[in-house]
């Protein structure tokens, strides 16, 4: 809708200081205004780290199945081994599972990007299975943050946009900046006063 | 007047019906009671039941309503007390539900139901027919004028006449229902939920009437002496019995929930009646319909006939009987569903004209999965009992026909505010809605798609049902998706 009187700030590096950004207090800047990101702006390289948790996470506990219903069996049934080859056997395969759990996090979290135009706000991800979803600002029911303690502890913040859609009624963004998750709130919330009736 | 307008209680037998359905739900329970055989038991569930039978007497005394100017006030709660507002506007759904015990007594279940919220607003069991009837017209009015005559003239309206002003849309004979039955698959469904329930009891009944059916076959066929030629005529006849069978209870059901449907339209809202012994009465705002999908089944086809079926942001509670006006026309013909959609439609724009194709390469996505898979099977039974399974692979050609014809079928348009989709190669269906009723848009690309340059549309709507086919454009060239999704972009920022 206006075109950017101020510059948006660089796509590359986000200008916020890392060190102390007050939860309760936005930096006076994002407050003030958002107007438009016009650029794709990637997840900051902590929430990498914290993806990566996560996927490591899933991949070993989703491992566990193949790693004790699979592979142990395979071992003493079909290979007749020791139980200490047995048990390397498992660990192996529920390790193999955490690292490729690790991989595919961190495909998504370099895939990941967001940018908010005059359409409204869009966020893409996925390497192999690419998705892009764009919520018009005209269509923003309300927003939340969640912080979680891990992304508290690297300054993230997971934005959720909720619509009135049926698939798309919670759109959440994990890993964001903090600074950024809240600019975008304060950015996206006016719309849903001015359109009560979209239903 | 308006603000102070009295205070109204529910039909003195509500609390018999409330009770018939608290047992209802109890019914369980009081048969593992009964087989139990412990006179103990027998004690805790009279004690059961009169807890539930006094419960339903408070109900009563403590449920209240008010008709306010543009709300309804309901006071309610025997322990809780709750005090609920709810504006007209924002109420989507009125439903009436007369089962056929109720109607013997003249009296109405009434739902109202705002969008989004998965409990309906107010649920009252139940009010006299002609103050369920009153209350309905007043939130279609969206109570802009207070009806003087609430208490005039009682009991003297039916539940089949429309008022005066309504405007009739569609209206299906009987002949129509018969043809909707015989069109309709939901003879299976019912045989599918017979088998389920017995399932359910237990000692694997299913299993021994198999056998037992089985033995019963065999032993006379074995008695005749069949020939080969008469194997097959037998096996063709019991298919042709087994299907007719299934036609049969679909028509039982069609008449059962479609006889006497009207629908039909008065100061922007539809209202729609239908049912043989259950009466049902659902409204919606017409400017709430939030997606459109068009269905032509094969036998509908053959028959000439297609349904109607819509969205509207009411979601439904999980359990229950449905109360959301979707079927807009069960079975009409083409023609008569067209005119309906176009004068539903504010801009009048169906049926669209310019259909455009999809990726020319968008056969293959139809065809390769089903054929690779379809490898996988024979190779499996090749395994198990020789070549024989090769012949598996002669459903190639058939899975190609299949292919070709629904990409030759499929198509999409966006014109004058709406979005089309079109699918299906036997049977058709048709997905549309208004660009200003979408949610959200999602473009989506799979490894398949990016290797032949394909994206697929996704729109989201509110209310949209998960029976139905998703709203979305598939296999579009990648940059004809792009342009869509930019366009619609612009709009929908408007």
């Amino acid at each position: 809708m206006n075109e950017t009187t101020e510059p948006a700030p660089a796509p590359e590096e986000p200008p916020r200081v890392v060190e102390a950004t007050p939860v309760t207090a936005p930096p006076p800047e994002s407050a003030a205004a958002m107007p438009a990101v016009p650029e794709w702006r990637a997840l900051p390289p902590a929430a990498a780290t914290t993806a990566m948790f996560g996927g490591a996470f899933a991949g070993l506990l989703l491992g566990l199945a193949p790693a004790l219903g699979g592979g142990i069996p395979l071992a003493t049934r079909a290979l007749h081994w020791g139980w200490w080859q047995t048990l390397l056997l498992a660990a192996a395969i529920w390790l193999v599972a955490g690292a490729f759990g690790t991989f595919v996090a961190y495909r998504l979290w370099r895939s990941s990007a967001w940018k908010l135009d005059e359409a409204g706000l869009r966020f893409r991800r996925g390497a192999w299975w690419r998705k892009e979803i764009l919520v018009p600002r005209s269509r923003v029911q309300h927003l939340d943050i969640e912080r979680g303690p891990i992304e508290r502890h690297y300054l993230l913040a997971t934005l959720i946009v909720h619509t009135a859609g049926t698939r798309h009624h919670a759109v959440r963004i994990a890993g964001l900046a903090d600074a950024d998750a809240v600019a975008l709130r304060d950015a996206l919330v006016p719309a849903s006063a001015l359109h009560d009736d979209v239903l | 007047m308006s603000s102070e307008a009295p205070e109204r209680r529910l039909h003195p037998l509500s609390f018999l019906f409330l009770l018939g359905e608290h047992l209802k739900t109890l019914l369980l329970l009081l048969v593992l009671v009964i087989l139990g055989r412990r006179h103990d038991n027998e004690l805790y569930a009279l004690v059961g039941i009169v807890g539930v039978a006094l419960y339903s007497v408070a109900h009563y005394f403590t449920y209240r309503y008010r008709i306010e100017a543009d709300a309804i006030v309901v006071r309610s709660g025997v322990f809780q007390r709750n005090l609920r507002h709810v504006p007209f506007a924002r109420i989507q759904n009125v439903a009436l539900h007369q089962n056929l015990l109720q109607r013997l007594f003249g009296v109405a279940e009434v739902v109202l139901e705002s969008a989004g919220s998965g409990k309906p607003e107010a649920h009252m069991r139940v009010l006299r027919l002609d103050e369920a009837q009153e209350l309905e017209r007043q939130v279609r009015r969206g109570g802009a004028r207070p009806v003087a005559a609430a208490a005039t003239a009682p009991g003297e309206a039916s539940p089949a006449a429309p008022a005066p002003s309504e405007n009739v849309l569609l209206s299906l004979p009987t002949a129509e229902v018969l043809r909707l039955g015989l069109a309709s698959n939901h003879g299976m469904l019912i045989v599918g939920g017979a088998f389920a329930a017995l399932a359910q009891m237990g000692d694997n009944l299913i299993g021994r009437g198999f056998t037992a059916a089985g033995s019963w076959i065999g032993g006379h066929a074995g008695g005749l002496h069949l020939s080969y030629a008469w194997w097959a005529f037998a096996i063709v006849l019991l298919a042709v019995l087994a299907l007719l069978g299934l036609r049969l209870l679909s028509t039982v059901w069609a008449l059962l929930q479609f006889h006497g449907f009207v629908l039909s339209e008065s100061e922007g809202r539809l209202s729609m009646q239908r049912g043989l012994f259950t009466r049902v009465r659902a409204t919606v705002p017409r400017h709430r319909i939030q997606a459109w999908s068009l269905h032509e089944g094969l036998v509908q086809r053959w028959l000439g006939r297609r349904s109607l079926r819509v969205d509207s942001a009411v979601v439904e509670s999980g359990h229950g009987e449905k109360h959301a006006l979707k079927d807009l026309a069960p079975i009409a013909t083409p023609a008569r569903i067209d005119a309906l959609v176009d004068g539903l439609l504010p801009r009048h724009a169906w049926p669209l004209r310019d259909w455009q194709p999809l990726h020319p390469q968008a056969w293959r996505r139809k065809f390769t999965i089903p054929a690779l898979l379809l490898g996988v099977l024979t190779l499996v039974v090749m395994w198990r009992s020789g070549a024989q399974a090769l012949w598996l692979l002669a459903l190639l050609p058939l899975l190609a026909l299949r292919g070709w014809w629904w990409a030759r079928n499929a198509a999409w348009a966006m014109a004058d505010g709406l979005v089309a989709f079109r699918g299906g190669w036997l049977s058709r269906y048709w997905r549309f809605a208004e660009t200003r009723k979408l949610q959200a848009l999602e473009l989506r690309q799979s490894p398949f798609d990016r290797r032949l340059g394909m994206a697929t549309l996704h729109f989201d709507t509110a209310g949209a049902d998960g029976n139905e086919p998703a709203l979305a454009i598939p296999y579009l060239p990648e940059e004809t998706a792009r342009r869509i999704y930019e366009e619609l972009a612009a709009v929908l920022e408007k």
